[in-house]
């Protein structure tokens, strides 16, 4: 069970996440639809601590910690709870596939070199990665690479995944292939959260859905009565915005 | 007047014998100048508290003197106040005693610190923030990341920049001469003094420097192509 | 302690020392000009790899790089009447000395800017060329209109850190007796046995220097760029 209480996070003078609520139960695919500039990014990163919000509390299990006077343990904790995956990938770029998978295991959570190698292949099999193992990421294309920034998120094994606009950077041919492996990952049980733009995704594979806009959470609620039956206004305009006629690929 | 060629050759491999020395005199301050250089890029890159700003300045205003200046200030400061300094010490040593030549690498170390720095500096911040960020999101701390992704790319990126630093610091230890140590174009000035070819001895001196250059240019290709093996596209 | 330094004397020796600023200037200027002019030459021969020039040029800049300034500021001194004599049986010995300073430092110039200069104008993509050439514009005028002026932004950070260190490189010219900022303190320490003030004072011109150039740099940069 995650939940993140009353987060704020401001940039300067602007308030970009301006109190927002989540809850998330074990198995969840939560996935957070907004417009540009709606803090949903953002507040994602808040929640690995790579932004640091000014209030707001964040429980995992039993665990709490307060954002603002989190100590360097706390944060250490909380990041050993929650995989990323980047937008960008950010594979180490001076490390191959499966070193870059290993990293975390290896260093981070000190296992043995061995022990570290198996998981890591495990999870390089998982995405469809394991013959690419010795490569360097500037010998993978975008999909590929983001596959194994995927992989090298559910190495860890963490509470909940988190997954900043994992396909916006990807050619439009690849898009599909990268939402079908997250998708079989969540079939798998693994708990996660979801930035994105991919309404067909949000359809298919979540059971939660948040909508930001202006960095507040302006609905929520199950796929079938947010898309089909959206209560605010601000819900519909997006929706009417963003929904295609017809879904524009089966997943 | 014609130019002897044949003395040109004879200083030029009685200098030779200098390399060694002249090569040490660049040599030390680089390294050093990587070891602190590189705690120095650290701590203003990371804002340590307090330290940051001083660190700031002093690397500033050093950058901004020419070379000679501050070997010319510490050679005075030497002559002028080495003996009162070492009588307040207790110690036997007098400023006559001292080998020019510890003077003359303290001064090319004083040079080398800040301006490796800068370069460092340079180096780490091209790193993309995705690599730090990449590297806490799968737990590690600030220092396993500098150690394991940034420091390793960064050395990569550094390596044309050391290689004109480390050329630069050659070129301005040449001018440690003045202060009497016995590298390449006093030994060829020395050489030169009983037979009137001045001309010739410069001539050789620049000789043995241009290929002291190129010597480390290639040094550094050589370190590029292999540690880059990461950087290459196959295919 | 009043021995070793004394701001009194350095107030003192300010205004001598400021006064010989201007032959320093004087030999940046000529430094930069010159070597703009006769580094774009060099680059231009680097790039259409113009036979037997371009070696000479490849030869040239490497021995630019790579030889201190102080041995190139000795050989032309020694050498360039030599060289003279040997071609046009012109004894130059009698010049002042200033003109040879003048000479290597025109010379180190280009060898330092024809690099930067080649890069740079490589540096704009062909496309630039191209698309120059596909609406119509003639060889020379797609260099002058579109290559060059995307060339120059792209060279001016790199002439800027030059040109910084141009000054700095002028404080070798008073071994030749030149009286610039360096060789007035040479001389009133000469006359005084005080040197250290006069560091002092010529640190403080440097780093106004430093702060001056790299500002105004950094400012054109910026206004060059566009918000790119």
């Amino acid at each position: 069970m995650i939940e993140i209480k009353n987060l704020h996070k401001s940039f300067g003078k602007n308030e970009i996440v301006r109190g927002v609520d989540v809850q998330v139960n074990k198995g969840d695919v939560v996935v957070i639809l907004g417009p540009s500039g709606s803090g949903k990014t953002t507040f994602l990163r808040c929640l690995n601590f790579l932004e640091r919000a000014e209030e707001g509390e964040i429980t995992i299990d039993d665990v709490s910690v307060k954002f603002k006077q989190a100590s360097k343990k706390d944060i250490f904790n909380i990041r050993k709870k929650i995989g990323f995956v980047f937008q960008n990938h950010n594979l180490f770029a001076n490390k191959t596939a499966i070193e870059n998978v290993m990293e975390g295991l290896i260093t981070a959570r000190k296992m043995s070199k061995k022990q570290s190698e198996e998981i890591a292949l495990e999870a390089l099999k998982k995405v469809g990665m394991e013959e690419k193992r010795d490569s360097y990421p500037c010998q993978l294309s975008g999909g590929q690479q983001q596959r194994v920034g995927i992989a090298r998120a559910v190495a860890l094994n963490p509470e909940v995944i988190l997954f900043d606009e994992p396909t916006s950077a990807l050619d439009p041919e690849l898009v599909g292939e990268t939402l079908r492996l997250i998708k079989s990952i969540a079939k798998e049980g693994i708990t996660m959260i979801v930035v994105t733009h991919e309404i067909s995704f949000a359809q298919d594979v979540a059971n939660q859905v948040i909508f930001m806009a202006d960095g507040v959470v302006v609905e929520k609620g199950e796929p079938n009565t947010f898309f089909l039956n959206p209560k605010e206004e601000r819900t519909k305009t997006f929706l009417q915005r963003i929904l295609p006629e017809e879904p524009m690929y089966n997943l | 007047m014609n130019i002897r060629y044949d003395q040109i050759i004879k200083t030029f491999f009685y200098s030779a014998h200098y390399v060694p020395i002249t090569l040490l005199i660049a040599f030390v301050p680089v390294v050093l100048g990587l070891i602190f250089g590189s705690l120095i890029a650290i701590g203003r890159i990371y804002r340590v508290k307090i330290v940051s700003p001083i660190l700031d300045f002093i690397v500033l205003f050093i950058n901004a003197l020419p070379g000679p200046i501050i070997i010319l200030v510490l050679i005075t400061v030497f002559n002028q106040g080495f003996d009162s300094f070492a009588k307040m010490l207790h110690l036997a040593i007098r400023a006559k005693n001292v080998n020019v030549i510890y003077v003359g690498i303290l001064a090319m170390t004083i040079i080398s610190i800040p301006a490796l720095s800068e370069s460092i500096r340079g180096a780490l911040l091209s790193i993309d923030q995705g690599q730090y960020e990449a590297g806490y999101s799968v737990g590690l701390s600030k220092f396993q990341v500098l150690q394991r992704i940034v420091l390793p790319q960064a050395f990569l990126v550094l390596i044309p920049t050391l290689c004109g630093d480390v050329i630069g610091t050659l070129k301005g230890s040449s001018f440690l001469f003045i202060i009497g140590v016995m590298d390449i174009i006093n030994s060829a000035l020395k050489f030169a003094t009983s037979s009137y070819c001045i001309l010739e001895a410069y001539i050789a001196a620049a000789l043995l420097y241009w290929l002291m250059s190129i010597f480390i240019e290639n040094i550094f290709r050589l370190l590029e192509h292999q540690m880059g093996k990461h950087r290459r596209v196959l295919g | 302690m009043f021995e070793f330094f004394s701001f009194h004397r350095m107030l003192e020796f300010f205004p001598k020392i400021i006064s010989c600023f201007p032959i320093t200037l004087s030999i940046v200027v000529v430094g930069i000009v010159a070597g703009i002019f006769f580094g774009t030459v060099l680059a231009f021969i680097r790039i259409y790899h113009v036979p037997l020039l371009n070696q000479l040029a490849f030869l040239f800049i490497s021995f630019i790089r790579g030889t201190p300034i102080i041995v190139q500021l000795f050989v032309v001194y020694y050498g360039l009447p030599v060289l003279f004599e040997n071609i046009t049986g012109i004894n130059i010995d009698r010049i002042d000395k200033f003109y040879f300073v003048l000479v290597t430092y025109a010379l180190n110039e280009a060898g330092f800017l024809a690099e930067i200069i080649r890069a740079s104008i490589l540096a704009v993509p062909i496309g630039q060329t191209e698309a120059g050439y596909a609406v119509g514009l003639s060889g020379f005028d797609t260099f002058r209109k579109i290559v060059m002026p995307q060339a120059a932004r792209l060279a001016l950070p790199a002439v800027g850190v030059d040109m910084i260190n141009l000054f700095k490189s002028t404080s070798l010219a008073y071994l030749l007796g030149i009286m610039d900022i360096v060789g007035k303190v040479q001389a009133i320490g000469a006359n005084t046995y005080h040197y250290l003030e006069g560091y002092a004072c010529t640190a403080i011109i440097f780093v106004v220097i430093n702060f001056v150039l790299g500002t105004t740099f950094k400012y054109v940069n910026k206004k060059l760029s566009y918000g790119a």
